[in-house]
């Protein structure tokens, strides 16, 4: 790691500390905002979890929290230290820390073998985009439980680009307990694991499992936590079932609001279809390169999830700044960055028209969403073509011409 | 040209297509087929259909019936004067035109010496000119309603007058045995009793007179006697508490010391179910009367009292009233409780005043219910009806619960592809249950608690009903006919089978090609 990326290390914990510091409500302000946290992921739901936790109740009781338990055990560990409030020393320390080590294993994705033939940015750019993009500074403020399974995630990818396959199956187990989503990323992962080695069943068998005891184990943790397995429907359920019918940035809340009750199983299924549906062909199609693939499915579930945020672009756009050589081939760039753009101007504006004004109604922000989620289908589909460009022509020096016709 | 596709590729593009397929026919298939089923739970319908026929068979009842207070008395000869059956019926038509009350109350007349084969009315009129009318031997005589006409008065004002008195009326209390004194109070010159209380019914006039008679007992340090059903007796204990305490305590116990205790008996008792009357005689003394009491099998209940030298003697008491000539007054008629009542009897000038205390303080203890008339006329207490507005109400209450699951029936049966839910079925369930708890309790005649009991039953079969019809899940479905579904699930499916499609159709096409 160069001073450079050092010097950006620092800087951003700088910058999120002062920010902490010399604006100490930013995190409250954040917080409530829907298109930064959600229930999934809200510091304070996190926090109410574990006062409930503290005081012997079940956190699962009540339909407020709706996290993984293992959130409360690593708070309650990190309540040793000092106080767990939002804007304490421990917790600012905690997640701009967490924040430094995705952004470390991002510059170690970039290194690695996988990406070695290919024309990669510094180490200080790529953790540039991460630390320094506003939507995912303005997701660690706001003290969002998702930048700890983002880490978990990344931390993933980045230990099975080093071979250290078992690390990553145990850092993709704990960010799938933490983020259901990120289990559809198992298949291009299994590409990942037997890269070495070649995807034979043994090997194949052997992460499956692997996966699973180590899923196992983090569910059983939850289990001893609260007593029962009660917890799976408050935390899985409401994600896949989408139970707590409330405003995001995605695209489902709208639909669940208008729907008759009776099409509300059918409409569930389908979503959630819709998001599993892509990941086998994505994963055949791009067996060559698992990490597109990977960053693919981190797209695609970033739109189609039930309860998306800001940040997750913000993972996404940091994944897709490892892969340099397909800037060249994308063509939708500007047109992808001002919709987005506008989006995420206008969307807490008509948030704030609708909720607190009474001036606008749900269809103001919900056009926003949609909106939100077109810019996101150019980028996925304008990277998608570009990589499969690139395969089609060779990385380097192309021996075959694409007319676009 | 475009350059071939390799081998490799071929083979990722239906590995790529087949694993596309493969959610969608082994997941979304059996998915779909799982959330758009209707489910449909068979609801009772041949026993939502016999319903109808058990009201009209068991009860007599047909769907047409007004459940109005239809009353048939049969009226005896002797009552008539010459005067025809129609004749009086108009005239009490009219009054009850009148009154407003035409449309809910409705008096049929039968001629009761001449009903051969027909199925005699609950209620007899007779017409009285003396006070030598045989006491009655059963319930149903004791359920005859006695028209006291004046010599050479008869008229069928007087007769209609007495019988719209009898039903419709307030409480009246009569002791038939001192009708010496109210003969000469009905003279026309001297004064009716208008101030009295009317007892429209026996059946009221007689539990009415179970509650005085046991409070008024306690009064005197006397004991009532009273051999009903265990039901019966806890009831008329905890109204004989209620009116005795009142009595007590209100206007009316400044009048008690001054009226006066006939010792005259009469009493009912019913065991085991029989409607047979005890046989009274006239001025029986306290040691007959124990003598008496003491051969029968009775239940009594008393109520302690104060001591007396007749405490040990269970007696009944007769309390004697007759107010003063009052010019307000309908008629020259009056009904009388057969077997005895209450009147309260005296000259003193204040009893009128004491008189109608008492009636108000009865009113309120025994809380009448109000009936509201179809004609949309001030609601009027009606505390001797009671036990036929129940009637009534339960019958109303069953047609409806009839009605309501007609419908649910005719829709279930119509909209084939509506849902229902499992609580319909659970609902229908309970609601023929409780129609035909009500049913059963509504066979029962003169049982004021199996009366109130069905109104219950027939109320609760009535709302079970109406929640059938209107469960939220059958009503939102209901509206989705099935080219809606097609239409909700053709965009949803139409973006995404096209590539499927045309993909699947290549490889298909693809391998026929290789295939000779």
């Amino acid at each position: 790691m160069d001073s450079k990326t050092w010097a950006v290390f620092v800087a951003s914990a700088v910058l999120k500390l002062s920010l902490n510091f010399l604006f100490p409500s930013l995190h409250s302000i954040l917080g409530q905002h829907v298109e930064v946290t959600t229930s999934m992921t809200s510091f304070k739901q996190l926090k109410e979890g574990l006062h409930l936790y503290e005081i012997g109740i079940s956190p699962y009781d009540g339909g407020v929290y709706h996290q993984a338990p293992i959130f409360l055990l690593l708070f309650k560990f990190l309540g040793k230290f000092g106080s767990t409030a939002p804007n304490s020393p421990t917790i600012n320390v905690f997640y701009v820390f967490t924040d430094i080590i995705t952004a470390y294993f991002l510059c170690a994705i970039s290194k690695s073998q996988s990406l070695a033939k290919t024309n990669q940015l510094a180490d200080w750019v790529i953790a540039s985009i991460y630390l320094f993009n506003p939507l995912v500074v303005a997701t660690n403020i706001s003290r969002s439980t998702a930048v700890l399974s983002n880490a978990a995630m990344i931390g993933s990818i980045a230990y099975a680009c080093y071979n250290r396959n078992i690390l990553s199956v145990m850092f993709l187990a704990l960010a799938s307990h933490t983020n259901i989503y990120t289990a559809y990323l198992f298949p291009p992962f299994l590409l990942l694991w037997t890269s070495a080695t070649g995807a034979t069943m043994a090997s194949v068998t052997k992460y499956l499992i692997f996966y699973i005891a180590m899923s196992a184990g983090l569910t059983s943790i939850g289990y001893f936590m609260t007593g029962s397995l009660q917890y799976l429907s408050a935390t899985y359920g409401s994600l896949l079932f989408f139970k707590d019918l409330a405003p995001n940035m995605g695209l489902w809340w709208y639909f669940f609001m208008e729907m008759f009750d009776f099409f509300r199983p059918l409409f569930t299924y389908i979503f959630q279809l819709y998001s599993l549906i892509y990941v086998l062909p994505i994963t055949f199609r791009l067996h060559n390169c698992p990490l597109v693939a990977i960053t693919c499915i981190v797209g695609i579930t970033t739109i189609s999830k039930s309860y998306p945020e800001v940040g997750d672009l913000g993972v996404y756009i940091s994944l897709l700044s490892l892969f340099k050589f397909i800037f060249p081939n994308v063509r939708y760039a500007l047109l992808a960055a001002l919709v987005i753009l506008h989006s995420l101007v206008l969307a807490p504006n008509f948030y704030h028209l609708w909720i607190y004004l009474g001036s606008g109604n749900a269809n103001f922000f919900y056009a926003i969403t949609l909106v939100y989620t077109i810019g996101m289908t150019i980028i996925i589909t304008d990277t998608l073509r570009a990589a499969l460009l690139i395969e089609f022509q060779g990385t380097d020096n192309p021996s075959k011409t694409v007319i676009q016709i | 040209m475009l350059p071939s596709e390799s081998t490799e590729a071929i083979v990722l593009r239906r590995k790529v297509v087949l694993s596309f397929w493969a959610v969608f026919v082994f997941l979304g298939l059996p998915l779909w087929f799982h959330t758009t089923t209707i489910h449909r739970t068979p609801v009772p319908l041949s026993a939502i259909e016999t319903l109808d026929n058990e009201l009209k068979d068991g009860l007599g009842l047909s769907r047409d019936d007004d459940p109005g207070l239809h009353i048939a008395v049969g009226v005896k000869k002797n009552c008539l004067y010459g005067i025809t059956t129609r004749e009086i019926s108009d005239e009490l038509q009219r009054l009850l035109r009148t009154e407003g009350t035409s449309s809910v109350f409705s008096l049929d007349l039968v001629d009761a010496d001449e009903c051969s084969g027909c199925s005699m009315p609950k209620y007899t009129l007779n017409c009285i000119a003396s006070d030598r009318t045989p006491l009655p031997k059963t319930i149903s005589e004791a359920l005859e309603i006695t028209v006291y006409i004046p010599s050479n008065h008869g008229s069928k004002e007087i007769i209609a007058n007495g019988l719209y008195d009898a039903f419709v009326g307030d409480f009246l209390f009569f002791n038939k045995h001192d009708l010496g004194s109210i003969d000469r109070a009905m003279s026309p010159t001297t004064g009716i009793l208008s101030t009295m209380y009317r007892g429209a019914t026996y059946a009221d006039a007689i539990h009415l007179s179970f509650t005085l008679l046991i409070a008024l007992g306690s009064s005197g340090g006397e004991r009532a006697i009273e051999a009903l059903s265990p039901e019966f007796q806890t009831e008329w204990r905890v109204h004989a508490e209620k009116v005795w305490n009142t009595l007590k305590f209100g206007e009316l116990n400044r009048y008690v010391s001054s009226i006066t205790f006939d010792t005259d008996v009469g009493f009912q008792y019913m065991t085991d179910g029989s409607d047979e009357w005890a046989r009274v005689e006239q001025d029986v003394s306290p040691d007959k009367l124990s003598s008496l009491l003491d051969t029968w099998d009775l239940q009594p209940i008393t109520l302690l009292t104060t001591s007396s030298n007749s405490s040990a003697v269970k007696v009944l008491q007769f309390v004697y009233f007759l107010p003063p000539y009052s010019t307000n007054t309908k008629s020259l008629s009056f009904t009388v409780a057969n077997w005895g009542g209450v009147v309260m009897a005296g000259d003193s000038p204040d009893l009128p005043a004491a008189m109608r205390t008492f009636g108000r303080q009865i009113d309120k203890l025994l809380s009448p219910v109000s009936f509201s008339l179809a004609n949309g006329s001030k609601s009027r207490k009606i505390l001797p009806h009671r036990h036929e507005f129940a009637r009534i109400a339960t019958i109303m209450n069953l047609r409806g619960a009839i009605e309501t699951l007609s419908a649910l029936s005719r829709l279930v049966t119509s909209l084939q592809e509506m849902a229902v839910p499992s609580t319909v079925r659970d609902l229908v369930d309970s609601a023929i249950k409780e129609w035909h708890s009500a049913v059963v309790n509504l066979r029962s005649d003169f049982d004021q608690v199996a009366e109130n009991q069905g109104l219950r039953h027939a109320a609760a079969a009535a709302q079970f009903a109406r929640q059938a019809v209107f469960d939220k899940d059958m009503m939102l479905n209901m509206f989705v006919p099935f080219e809606h579904k097609i239409a909700v699930y053709l965009p949803l499916l139409g973006p995404v089978i096209v590539p499927l499609v045309a993909g699947l159709r290549r490889v298909v096409v693809e391998s026929r090609k290789k295939e000779p």
